[in-house]
């Protein structure tokens, strides 16, 4: 043991330290080697779970021009908040936004608001502060810009409010002489515009028109004695929105 | 002190030599083994560990006269209405982007529609209609969670719970084994 112990003695201390990092090494490599085979096991295994993600081709390169003139039969509903979506329904529409421009009020509405753009139909979203009254513009290609009836706009603060029971539109907010003009839509798909006055005292349910069975109301503005629209909620189950 | 071919030899400097060699390399490796090993038992026992299963419900079947059996993925889920909780039954439906309810139950929960997000869908038949964004509160088992949910047009379609706020949040297992259907944290 003492000769063991002399022969040790006699290495320089350089020497002990690069003896003492060899031994380290050596005993750590198969620790080294396991942990190694582990990650490249782990790393193997995440690679294989993976599920491989083909990507979809979501907006088409080719540009489709409608060979006649598009128009707009209806806009579905004509009242709406900004963030709602409304439903432009016509014909000759195109299939891609990027070949028209779609406006409502000042704005410019931007592809990443619109939903869907067929043919038939436009899902687009409301931008905010829009005018009230404003429509729903739309120039494609080569064609005329093409309009809509008039919107109404509200907020989560509008309280005024309209009704429907069967073919009666009616209400018990708003104060004073009212302009009241519709857009109705007969059997026959055509849209008439009328303008009647009537006089309305709060609480008191006022029946603002009365629609023959067969007609629909495409829009309604309420309008005050100084000709400012008037903002208000219709319910989408009395309405059917 | 013994003195060899001119070099002192030294019992404790030797002896220090010999720790420095022997022990010290020893000592590092253990720890290093042990470190290792420890980390290595954490990580399996958080992999091994049982997730909590909140609710575990009997898988149902509907025969259908064309095809036969077919497991109904329903659930039972209390909804919040104005009146205290509504028992439900829904769709667990991993294909629906988001939970929906008929209508009718906007104004059991209060929630007036004319003031919610209006959004479109697409239902059957390729369809577009409109459907009312807001959020619902529901409960299973002992949780409460509030979930975004859609308000569908058509009255009397079956509910559905869809992927947003549930199938991003829970894990939903079917153990065909003992018949159930078993939603985990």
């Amino acid at each position: 043991m003492q000769k063991i112990l002399e022969k040790i003695d006699q290495l320089s201390y350089p020497t002990s330290v690069f003896l003492s990092v060899c031994l380290i090494l050596l005993l750590l490599l198969p620790l080294l080697l396991l942990v190694v085979q582990q990650q490249t096991q782990l790393r193997s295994k995440a690679v294989s779970a993976t599920p491989e993600i083909t990507p979809i081709q979501t907006t088409s390169t080719l540009k489709t021009i409608p060979i006649e003139m598009p128009i707009i039969t209806r806009l579905r509903p004509w009242i709406g908040k900004s963030g709602d979506t409304i439903i432009i329904e016509g014909k000759n529409f195109g299939s891609d936004p990027s070949g028209g421009t779609l406006t409502i009020g000042n704005t410019v509405i931007e592809t990443k608001n619109i939903g869907a753009w067929d043919d038939t139909h436009i899902e687009a979203i409301l931008p905010p502060n829009t005018p009230q009254g404003s429509t729903v513009t739309l120039k494609i290609d080569i064609y005329p810009l093409i309009e809509s009836a008039p919107l109404v706009f509200y907020t989560q603060e509008t309280t005024a409010r309209i009704h429907k029971q069967g073919t009666r539109i009616y209400t018990n907010a708003f104060n004073g002489t009212l302009t009241i003009i519709s857009w109705i839509r007969n059997a026959q798909g055509t849209i008439t515009e009328q303008t009647t006055s009537l006089e309305v005292v709060t609480g008191t349910t006022t029946t603002l028109l009365t629609l023959p069975p067969t007609d629909t109301l495409e829009s309604l503005i309420i309008k005050d004695s100084n000709g400012t629209i008037l903002p208000y909620v219709a319910d989408p189950v009395e309405f059917g929105f | 002190m013994d003195y060899i071919n001119g070099f002192i030899y030294s019992p404790r400097r030797a002896l220090g030599k010999l720790i420095l060699i022997v022990l010290f390399p020893l000592f590092v490796t253990c720890s290093a083994v042990i470190i290792y090993n420890q980390q290595t038992q954490s990580q399996s026992s958080m992999l091994a560990s049982e997730p909590t299963v909140l609710l575990r419900i009997p898988i149902k079947e509907k025969i259908w006269a064309d095809i036969g059996a077919v497991v109904e993925p329903t659930v039972t889920f209390s909804v919040k209405t104005i009146t205290g909780y509504e028992k439900n039954e829904f769709i667990l439906d991993s294909g629906a982007v988001i939970s929906s309810l008929s209508r009718e139950w906007a104004e059991k929960i209060g929630i007036d529609l004319a003031y919610a997000k209006r959004v479109t869908f697409k239902g059957f038949g390729n369809t577009t209609s409109f459907a009312y964004q807001s959020t619902v509160t529901i409960m299973f088992g002992d949780q409460t969670i509030t979930l975004p949910m859609v308000f569908t047009e058509s009255t009397g379609t079956r509910s559905l719970i869809g992927r947003k706020g549930f199938f991003d949040n829970y894990t939903i297992a079917f153990n065909h084994r003992d018949k159930m259907i078993e939603i985990t944290q």
